[in-house]
Formats: C-alpha cells, structure tokens, sequence
C-alpha cells in the first residue's frame, strides 16, 4: 500500500466511525426525548388525576355537610314544633281542667249563674222522655239524694212517676236515669256531656284559644 | 484493512454503549415521572379540602328554637286572656248543647 493509499484508508475509517457515533447520538437523543415526552404525560395524567380527586373530595364534603345543615335544621324545627304542640296541649288541659272545676262548682251550688236543681230537673225529664217510661229512677250522687227528691216531686207534677235510686254515682254532677227493671239506662251526667262535647268541639276551641297568634 | 474493519467495530461498541446508557436514563426519567405521578395523587388524597358552605347552622337553629319558644310564650299569654270567657261559653255549651244523653 503507497503512502496516499493510507492517507485516503484513513480517511474513510474517520468518515465511517464518526457516522456510526452520530447515528448512535441521534438515536440516544431521540431515546431521551421520548423519554422526557412520556415522563411531561405521566405527570400530566397526574396533576389531571388529582385535580379530579380533590374536586371529588370537595364535592362530597360539601354534600356532608349540606346533609349536616339540613339534619340540624329537620330537628331544630322537630324540637320547635313540639315545643308549640306541648304548649298548646297543655294549655288545652288547663282549658278543660278548668271547665271541668266549673262544673264541679255549678254542682255544688257555687254558682249563682246556674240553678243546679233546675238542671237536674231538665236533664230528668229529657231522660224519662227519651226512654218513653212513666216510671223511671234516678241515679246520682250520694250529696245529691236530696235534690234529687225534690226533683222526684216535681217530676210527678209534671206526670212523670220518679224515684231516687238507692245506689250513688261517682260523677261530678249530673242524673243518669234508668227504666224500672234497669234494662235501659239515659246517662245525662256532666262527666258525659263533657266527653261528648270535647270528643264534638275539641278542633273548634283550640281555634278559639290560639286564633291569629 | 483490518485496521478499518477494527476501528468499525469500536465505534459500534462505543454505539451499542451510547445507545444503552441513553436506555437507561430514559428508564430512570420515566421511573421518576411514575414516582412524581403517585405522590402527586397521595397528596390530592391527604391535602385537606376546604368546603364553601358558609350557613351558620348553630345560630339559625337557635334562633327556629328561640322563635318557637317566643311563639309559646304568645300562646299562653293570648290562651290565658281567652280563657276566662270561654269556660263560661263553653260550660253553657256543655250544659246545655246536644251533648249528653246517651242510652
């Protein structure tokens, strides 16, 4: 081999390894750029990923405690409303308590306003005329033997043929009256009239108590 | 010639290695990336979440209570004013209404 054949072998060799190594280079670039690409979407999906969870997490502790609000604001009006029912429950037992103390009074004579003999009486004679009988007895209290005979005087005159019952009542006032063989019974004591009225009435006075309040 | 076809054979060498550790740091940079990605979702996991739901509660629940106990206190004053003359109506009513009489 000439001394210029050498140079010009040389050469070529130069020319070929260094187009090897940039062939490598090249590829080693576009290995670490894909790489460096991949890396920059996994990231990404991350930050898209955590983005998503965080506005999941807030979405629901939102919701618990909207939940929490409208629990707590359910009971609080629960707890109002019982306070206004109790308060009007209890009102309205104080109502008839009172009615029901009246009554007593009326029937022990404390009230000018009515004429308890005089009730008796009617309540008597409605009695005898819804059974039908001409002879009928009453039933009342013990306190009340005497009244009651007298209202037996004035039921004859007026036709009816009474007599005062040896067995007393436990009622607060009033006359139950019964037929002779006592196979049919009128009660007309106020104990029943009342019961009778607050069973009919009881919607309408809870109007009247608590109207427009 | 066997000089050309030596130093051929280094540089594909010398490649194969340039190639290689190019490999490897690609690997590392995406196991990162991957290492990156989970703590970044542990984080979105565990980082406290601030809610916007500005209702104070407690004091409007007080206040339902409150109101309802002032109501009560309207009903008992306006009930007692009533009641005085409704006993009288109402013992009328029972004393002499359609309300007794059973057989």
């Amino acid at each position: 081999m000439s001394g210029e054949e050498a140079v010009s072998v040389n050469r070529d060799s130069e020319a070929i390894v260094r187009a090897i190594l940039k062939m490598a280079e090249d590829r080693a670039s576009a290995i670490r750029r894909e790489a460096e690409k991949r890396a920059k979407e996994i990231i990404e999906a991350a930050r898209r990923e955590a983005e998503e969870i965080l506005r999941s997490r807030r979405e629901r502790a939102e919701r618990e405690m909207r939940e929490e609000i409208a629990r707590k604001r359910s009971a609080a009006e629960v707890e109002a409303n019982q306070i206004i029912l109790t308060t009007k429950s209890e009102l309205l037992k104080e109502f008839f308590r009172m009615v029901h103390e009246r009554l007593a009074a009326i029937a022990e004579g404390q009230d000018p306003k009515w004429n308890y003999e005089e009730i008796l009486l009617r309540y008597s004679l409605e009695g005898a005329g819804v059974l039908g009988e001409k002879e009928v007895y009453l039933m009342g209290r013990e306190k009340d033997r005497s009244l009651l005979e007298k209202v037996v005087r004035r039921m004859g005159k007026e036709g009816v043929r009474a007599h005062v019952d040896d067995r007393a009542v436990p009622i607060i006032g009033g006359v139950v009256v019964r037929d002779a063989g006592d196979e049919r019974r009128y009660y007309n004591t106020f104990d029943g009239r009342l019961r009778a009225y607050r069973e009919a009435k009881e919607i309408d006075i809870i109007e009247r108590l608590f109207e427009g309040v | 010639m066997p000089r050309l076809v030596e130093a051929i054979m280094e540089a594909e060498k010398e490649a194969a290695r340039i190639i290689q550790e190019a490999e490897k740091e690609a690997k590392r940079i995406i196991e990162e990336a991957e290492e990156e990605a989970k703590r970044i979702i542990e984080e979105a996991k565990k980082t406290p979440v601030e809610v916007s739901v500005m209702e104070d509660v407690d004091e409007e629940v007080r206040e339902i209570v409150e109101r309802a106990k002032a109501k009560a206190e309207e009903l008992r004053k306006v009930a007692s004013e009533r009641m005085s003359y409704l006993v009288d109506e109402v013992v009328r009513e029972v004393l002499e209404g359609e309300w007794g009489g059973s057989s």
